[in-house]
């Protein structure tokens, strides 16, 4: 009787999450993206102005793109490191697993200001890795590091890390071990496998975690902040600067806007080709 | 087969994005943690929720003007660590009658673009025991309008390493010299700090408050030194402390607790003079307690405070009359009240006209 109750309805059940989103989530969206359309602060009707003011402001389109080529650079170094971690994390046993698993969530388990400020100490002037190759004697002068876009992309790949190995790690673990026995039984060598068997059964996997990885750092605020100083910007900063700063309501709701374009271009683009590497699969 | 592969995959996916959320949610709380209390705290009798500037005045306010005020009063004090740019916008998102936050501290630069009638309301002077004792010139921190006092002042010079640079500098002039290449730290327009520098070195090359055209140049061309340009002062304290700038602008307070820590540095008032901004509390508009408000302002007010603030190792130079002027603030910045007269006060008023744009050409053209 009870099982009965829900059974035929099931879709009611995602009913309270649906109202707790539509009430915090979407209305405050539709507040920012009206508000994104007014001419100035405090002038209600609808115009394109903030929009056009953003789009003719070549200072504007640089924070668009370095935002842009950040997300696509933490994502590809966040897929280069995390792809092998996954891949021998799946291949260890016993204790090494749970040493294992503990490494790799251990940047979730601190802070994102305390893992900022690491970072800072070890990219500065007189910090780690300058004094390293200074003591080596590879460089002469230190290198610029700390309140450089490489500073925030090395210091965001760590930070997101995690997020794309675990998701690799789902995938991994679901290939069925026999595929293997069967790509070497007929001949295929360890590379072969991995790049013809391996890969592509992971890319489900790879492309969430990539989703995860690009939306989590084009929107992240701490990091570039500290590790950028005041000097680099990227769209949360400029999003800030103006709201914040200048008190410009609408041009931020404005930038909201469109780093929210930017990140669902990128979803349902990765969405695309995660369903054609579905059919590939098959 | 694929079905269940499938679901595996979702289900991994999920874990994941629930990882993810949890991270999210752990860098949420550095800033909501802040000002939590202040939800259910603003409305509860005997309890006041303060604004105060990270760092040292968070320490000092926490140490000195919260039992201070719990003695006067018997109410207990909810601090809420905030730069004074967050505190208005804060303010502002909020509306008049949901504030955050009872009593706000902010400085010139904020203070005077922030949306006065809507954010604050004026400060009860008549209630106030202490405010006769405060000074003049700072009872009104937003020069009109009565907005509120200032409790602290703050004097900008030049920061400097000793061990690296045994020259002392004397003049704003020195941070252009080909030898400090790669070493000087400035900070943008954001923060009072390099708004109020930007004015000064204006006036070195014929500008004025209404006209920054000669700094921009002037940066332009200090550009090849700058090692960072930090987005506040307490960013730009920190590139001190890790030896990434030896020479830049700060205030005496910053350095003299920097220097109680062992950091190498030192400060000096630069030949064209140092200038001076005040730090201000203000009543939000429509606070859960005016009174309690008003006393806590009151209370910053106060000789007992004062002179405690005044105090190593935090050296914020007091407004009280009666407040003494001993330590490093006696011998870098005034022996007596009179003293104070001598440094810039620069206006304001006429900086806020075009702030928000240079604010905005400061980060533009200005990039190491």
């Amino acid at each position: 009787m009870t099982a009965k109750l829900f059974s035929p309805k099931e879709w009611q059940l995602t009913l309270p999450l649906a109202f707790f989103l539509h009430l915090f989530y979407i209305a405050p969206l539709a507040v920012l993206l009206a508000s994104s359309f007014q001419q100035a602060v405090g002038v209600p009707g609808f115009s394109l102005a903030q929009y056009g003011e953003f789009f003719r402001d070549s200072t504007n389109l640089k924070v668009l793109t370095d935002t842009f080529l950040l997300g696509l650079q933490v994502t590809l170094a966040c897929l280069f490191f995390g792809y092998p971690v996954a891949y021998v994390y799946n291949r260890v046993t016993g204790i090494w697993k749970s040493v294992m698993t503990f490494l790799i969530l251990l940047p979730l388990l601190t802070s994102a200001v305390v893992r900022t400020f690491g970072w800072v100490v070890i990219l500065g002037k007189q910090g780690l890795i300058n004094s390293a190759l200074q003591g080596l004697g590879i460089i002469p002068e230190p290198v610029k590091l700390l309140f450089t876009h490489h500073g925030v992309t090395i210091a965001m790949t760590q930070i997101q890390l995690p997020l794309m190995i675990l998701p690799i790690v789902a995938s991994l673990s679901q290939i069925d071990s026999r595929l293997l026995a069967a790509s070497a039984s007929l001949g295929g060598g360890a590379w072969r496998t991995f790049w013809k068997i391996v890969f592509p059964l992971t890319l489900p996997g790879i492309i969430s975690g990539c989703l995860l990885v690009f939306a989590i750092t084009v929107s992240s605020f701490v990091t570039p902040s500290i590790i950028g100083g005041g000097q680099i910007m990227y769209m949360p900063t400029l999003i800030y600067q103006q709201g914040v700063v200048l008190l410009n309501g609408p041009f931020a709701a404005a930038i909201s806007a469109i780093l929210l374009v930017m990140v669902l271009a990128v979803v349902v683009g990765l969405s695309i080709l995660g369903q054609k590497s579905r059919t590939y699969i098959r | 087969m694929d079905h269940y592969m499938k679901r595996r995959t979702f289900l991994g996916g999920s874990f994941a994005t629930g990882l993810a959320l949890a991270g999210l949610n752990a860098c949420a709380n550095q800033s909501e943690s802040t000002v939590d209390g202040s939800q259910s705290g603003a409305a509860q009798g005997g309890r006041l929720v303060a604004a105060t500037y990270q760092g040292n005045w968070e320490e000092a306010h926490r140490k000195i003007l919260v039992p201070a005020f719990k003695k006067a009063t018997g109410a207990d004090v909810t601090l809420v660590p905030m730069f004074a740019v967050d505190q208005v916008a804060r303010l502002q998102a909020a509306g008049a009658t949901n504030s955050p936050f009872d009593v706000a501290i902010l400085d010139p630069g904020p203070l005077i673009t922030a949306p006065k009638d809507v954010v604050l309301q004026p400060f009860p002077a008549e209630v106030s025991k202490n405010f006769k004792d405060v000074l003049p010139r700072y009872q009104n921190a937003g020069g009109s309008g009565n907005w509120g006092p200032i409790i602290g002042l703050q004097f900008v010079g030049i920061a400097y390493n000793p061990k690296k640079i045994t020259t002392p500098p004397t003049s704003w002039a020195d941070l252009w010299k080909p030898e400090y290449k790669g070493r000087v730290g400035i900070t943008n327009m954001s923060s009072t700090l390099g708004t109020g520098w930007m004015v000064e070195i204006a006036k070195m090359h014929g500008g004025s408050e209404a006209d920054l055209e000669p700094a921009f140049k002037a940066v332009k061309e200090l550009v090849p030194n700058l090692a960072a340009v930090a987005p506040n002062l307490g960013a730009l304290g920190t590139l001190f402390q890790q030896g990434e700038i030896d020479i830049g602008l700060h205030n005496l307070s910053s350095i003299a607790l920097l220097q109680s820590k062992g950091v190498d540095v030192d400060w000096v008032i630069p030949k064209e003079g140092s200038y001076a901004f005040g730090a201000s509390m203000h009543v939000v508009k429509n606070p859960a307690n005016v009174e309690l408000a008003a006393a806590y302002i009151d209370a910053a007010l106060s000789t007992e405070v004062q002179t405690a603030m005044a105090e190593a190792p935090y050296y914020i130079a007091p407004v009280n009359k009666n407040a003494p002027l001993t330590g490093i603030l006696a011998e870098k910045i005034a022996t007596n009240f009179d003293d104070y007269e001598k440094y810039i006060y620069q206006d304001w008023e006429t900086i806020s006209k075009k702030r928000n744009e240079w604010i905005e050409r400061f980060n533009k053209e200005v990039t190491v």
